[in-house]
């Protein structure tokens, strides 16, 4: 046991290490030159001389492997460096974010995963009715649609049609309140955008809900337990609902490492102050340090989720157990 | 039984939950409040701290002031400075600044922060300021409210930059500091202090109460700056309410439907922004100004302002000035399109159908084929290249259209934005910001064989010698003649063909805040639409409701279709005799 978490340990040092140097090099390897927000617009009227006095200070005329050496020594010391477009300390604005992105996209993980599963047992449960056939096609509608396009329609009918949810932002900007009312104004603002990402997300969850259960439906066990007189409800929540959940766990472990990326599209259509957006521009102006650092924390973010279904997993399936011992 | 009861509790739970969200009234802005949405995070919004001339230079100057401002006809007046002197020779400046300025933490601004500031731009790098500043041999403060500037040359557009440009620092806050692009305190003298800023999400200004200036103040209280991304939310919320004013200009497709919108008015007048397309006349045959004019000639500029632009642009002059600039003398050259002559020029210089497929081979006997690039974000400007290669086709040269992502566009026609640096490409969809427009002697470094922003590396000795009179320029009435000579020659020789200059055009809610001034070239965020000739600080109108009641009669009829819809599943599925 102890010499296969040392494996382990190995194998996510390595995988980190591989994803901190792709990080690094990746970025650089883009046509295109961070100058223009390092030197502020009217880059083009620079003289030579202060060009080089630029490039200097961030240490970008080195040579790209000295560069190198230089990120791995401030990692080390956890120093995440300094963003060349917003000209913070890039911890700070990725510590800022981070709380808003896991706010929007672990509540929509969570939500679309229990209504995916319910929806999904439900659905198989009456496999081959029209209610089946009818939440299929509407699970199918949505998951089919773009999400910026879903994302419109909301704000058109839900915010500026019926007037119930602000359009943007996490919170109303010159809100002065403080506890409930506070609360409620953050949750009105989170509604849409994952109401949103919901509707994508819980269309996965039902479909390989669905297909599992029909699997499981189809056991051996489920015809024993039906003929041992158990009621339907027992049968389905207890014998068939936990054997299907296996392949939904998995989704979700897949989905958690990716709840800090954020979502780019939503965030932007809502004004949302999280990650996604944050990345995305961060590649347009070529911002290396906050690059480097939010696909670090990504990384890291999905690193841990994976280990944690390692460790999950056991306990979720017996046989994953048993092989281990034999 | 235990399961379900939790399973209804939850439902329970999540519908009350639902509701009191719903139910919980929405906030509308307290009153002196202006929500003027914004399109980028600017950053911290000091001068070294802002990321795009616009509107984050509009920003900065709601927080900051400078010795000059310019007035909505864009000529540079005196703002800080109370009175001023030029000496004979031109070569010292004497400005007297007003008494009781004070920066928003209540500290005195004097001719020591002028004194301050200039020198730490000169010394810190920054593009705009250290460039402005060029020039100068010393600066004294006889008095805490006298500056005396010496040049080395004089300077006809000193009061335009530095003077008007140049935002003042307070002394006693950017003192030690060595790494201004890391500094982010951003406490100034203007209108409006920076009382709030969350990256990503919103700025929140709040007027200066002891607003220096005898006549202008602050014109509102407060000022919310949500940070709105994308261009269907921004102008969504302008339409609904949920902002004030919006910084994006209006996209030429939107500008009759805000027109129509209850509650939104729409401004609308030249910029000075332009957008053309550019040649590297390094590169064979681009190198050759008869290619060029034939290129120039096969472009129907009015045509693409009507289909790109709506009509809502200026068509491009050829010699690049915009036809309302205040350095243009005479009227400038007008566009020709003549496919025809085009043709005769492709001609003449060797270009000739040899294989009987309607596209030209080079005088060698070769194919022909050019490239234009294109950002691909850039929707209009994508467009307009296919246009573009379709004229160009149609005199028969062969031309693609290469849409790319925008940094890598630059690498290859702008490579770490140096001009020495070289290029790699024949032709692009190119842009240049409305300050090039207003400095005379950015046209030089535009056209200029040594020019920093002459990114075709066009070169042709007589543009050269007739752009180094910019510089001898001792007096603002010595530029007129020659930029008007200089758009004559471009106009001939062709670096570049001038496509359109688009309309400014900005959408606000004037029941919220009325005081929008149309700056010449520039657009309604400007310091001068946020100020008023009020002494005292006004109380804006309350910020309007959300929309009428009329509007969301069909959002409940798709609701209630949908709801509809459901029962029908429902019904559907009881009909059906259950699962034997």
């Amino acid at each position: 046991m102890r010499g296969r978490l040392g494996t382990r340990a190995v194998q996510y040092g390595v995988l980190i290490f591989l994803t901190v140097a792709l990080n690094f090099f990746l970025p650089r390897a883009m046509p295109g030159s961070p100058l223009a927000y390092l030197a502020g617009e009217d880059v083009g009227l620079m003289s030579a001389e202060v060009r080089r006095e630029v490039l200097a200070r961030h240490a970008l005329d080195l040579p790209l492997g000295t560069q190198f050496a230089r990120y791995l020594g401030n990692l080390v010391r956890g120093d995440l460096g300094h963003s060349y477009q917003r000209g913070r300390p890039v911890a700070e604005i990725i510590a800022e974010r981070l709380p808003w992105t896991l706010l929007l996209t672990a509540t929509s993980l969570v939500l679309s995963t229990l209504i995916g599963v319910a929806l999904g047992a439900w659905a198989a449960w009456r496999r081959g009715q029209s209610s089946d056939l009818s939440l299929l096609l509407v699970v199918m509608f949505f998951r089919s649609m773009p999400s910026f396009w879903i994302a419109v329609i909301l704000v058109a009918v839900f915010a500026v049609g019926l007037g119930w949810f602000p359009i943007y932002g996490a919170y109303t900007p010159w809100l002065v309140a403080t506890g409930w009312e506070r609360v409620l104004n953050v949750l009105r603002h989170l509604a849409l955008p994952v109401l949103s990402l919901t509707l994508i997300g819980s269309a996965e969850t039902f479909l390989v809900m669905r297909y599992a259960m029909l699997d499981v439906l189809g056991e051996d066990y489920i015809a024993t337990a039906r003929a041992k007189g158990l009621s339907e409800r027992v049968v389905l929540y207890k014998h068939a609902l936990r054997n299907a959940l296996l392949p939904v766990a998995t989704v979700f472990m897949l989905n958690l490492g990716f709840t800090v990326s954020g979502a780019t599209v939503i965030e932007t259509v809502f004004a949302y102050p999280g990650l996604g957006r944050l990345m995305y521009e961060a590649v347009l102006s070529r911002d290396y340090p906050l690059l480097q650092a939010s696909f670090l924390v990504v990384t890291l973010a999905v690193v841990l989720a994976n280990l944690l279904a390692d460790l999950l997993y056991p306990l979720l399936d017996p046989r994953v157990r048993l092989s281990d011992g034999a | 039984m235990v399961r379900t009861t939790t399973g209804r509790a939850g439902i329970l739970l999540l519908a009350s939950v639902t509701v009191l969200v719903v139910a919980a009234p929405v906030v509308t802005a307290a009153g002196t409040e202006l929500r003027i949405g914004t399109h980028t995070d600017e950053g911290p919004l000091t001068p070294y701290g802002y990321t795009f001339g616009y509107p984050g230079l509009q920003l900065v100057r709601l927080t900051y002031d400078s010795l000059f401002i310019m007035d909505r006809e864009r000529r540079p007046v005196p703002w800080l400075v109370r009175e001023y002197e030029v000496s004979e020779d031109g070569k010292r400046w004497t400005l007297r600044l007003h008494e009781g300025i004070k920066f928003h933490d209540g500290s005195d601004l004097t001719s020591a922060d002028v004194k301050f500031t200039y020198t730490y731009m000169t010394r810190h790098a920054h593009a705009v300021w250290q460039r402005a500043l060029r020039g100068i041999e010393a600066i004294e403060t006889p008095d805490p409210f006298t500056v005396e500037v010496r040049l080395a040359a004089p300077q006809p557009l000193f009061a335009l930059r530095p003077l008007a440009e140049v935002p003042i620092l307070p002394a006693h806050i950017w003192e030690g500091v060595t790494d201004p692009r890391a500094f982010t305190d951003a406490t100034g003298s203007g209108p409006y202090r920076l009382a709030e800023y969350r990256p990503g999400h919103f700025y929140r200004f709040e007027a200066h109460p002891d607003y220096f200036h005898p006549e202008w103040k602050p014109a509102v209280g407060t000022i919310v700056m949500p940070i709105i991304p994308d261009a269907t939310t921004l102008f969504t919320a302008l339409r609904a309410g949920q902002v004030d004013m919006a910084t994006r200009v209006v996209p030429p497709e939107l500008v009759e439907e805000l027109r129509q919108a209850p509650g939104v008015a729409v401004q609308r007048g030249p910029s000075f922004v332009s957008t053309l397309l550019q040649i590297n006349a390094e590169r064979e045959p681009f190198d050759r100004v008869e290619f060029r004019r034939a290129l120039a000639l096969a472009v129907d500029v009015q045509n693409l302002v009507d289909t790109i632009q709506l009509g809502y642009a200026t068509a491009g002059g050829p010699g690049f000035v915009h036809p309302m600039s205040a350095w243009l003398l005479l009227p400038g050259p007008e566009a020709q399109y003549d496919p025809d002559r085009a043709r005769s020029l492709l001609e003449g210089i060797g270009f000739t159908d040899r294989t009987g497929d309607g596209l030209r081979e080079d005088p060698a006997g070769m194919p022909f084929k050019q490239t234009i690039l294109v950002y691909a974000d850039r929707a209009d400007r994508v467009r307009a290249a296919e246009i573009l290669a379709e004229a160009f086709r149609a005199i028969g040269l062969r031309t693609e259209v290469k849409a790319m992502e925008a940094g890598t566009v630059d690498s290859l026609v702008w490579p770490e934005f140096d001009v020495t640096k070289g290029r790699d490409y024949d032709l692009a969809m190119w842009g240049w910001s409305a300050g090039i427009q207003e400095n005379p002697l950015s046209l030089r470094e535009l056209v200029h064989s040594q020019g920093s922003l002459n990114i075709g590396a066009f070169s042709d000795p007589e543009v050269d010698q007739v752009a180094d009179r910019l510089l001898v320029a001792t007096g603002i009435a010595d530029f007129g003649p020659v930029v008007s000579e200089l758009a004559r020659l471009v106009a001939d020789r062709v670096p570049f063909v001038t496509l359109w200059y688009p309309d400014g055009i900005y959408a606000y809610r004037p029941e919220a805040y009325d005081g929008w001034v149309y700056v010449k070239g520039l657009g309604i965020l400007d310091k001068l639409s946020l100020v008023t000739r009020r002494v005292e600080v006004p109380e804006a109108a309350p910020v309007a409701e959300p929309p009428p009641a009329r509007q969301r009669g069909w959002a409940w009829l798709l609701l209630a279709a949908a709801a509809g819809a459901a029962v029908v599943l429902f019904g559907l599925r009881r009909a059906r005799p259950a699962r034997p």
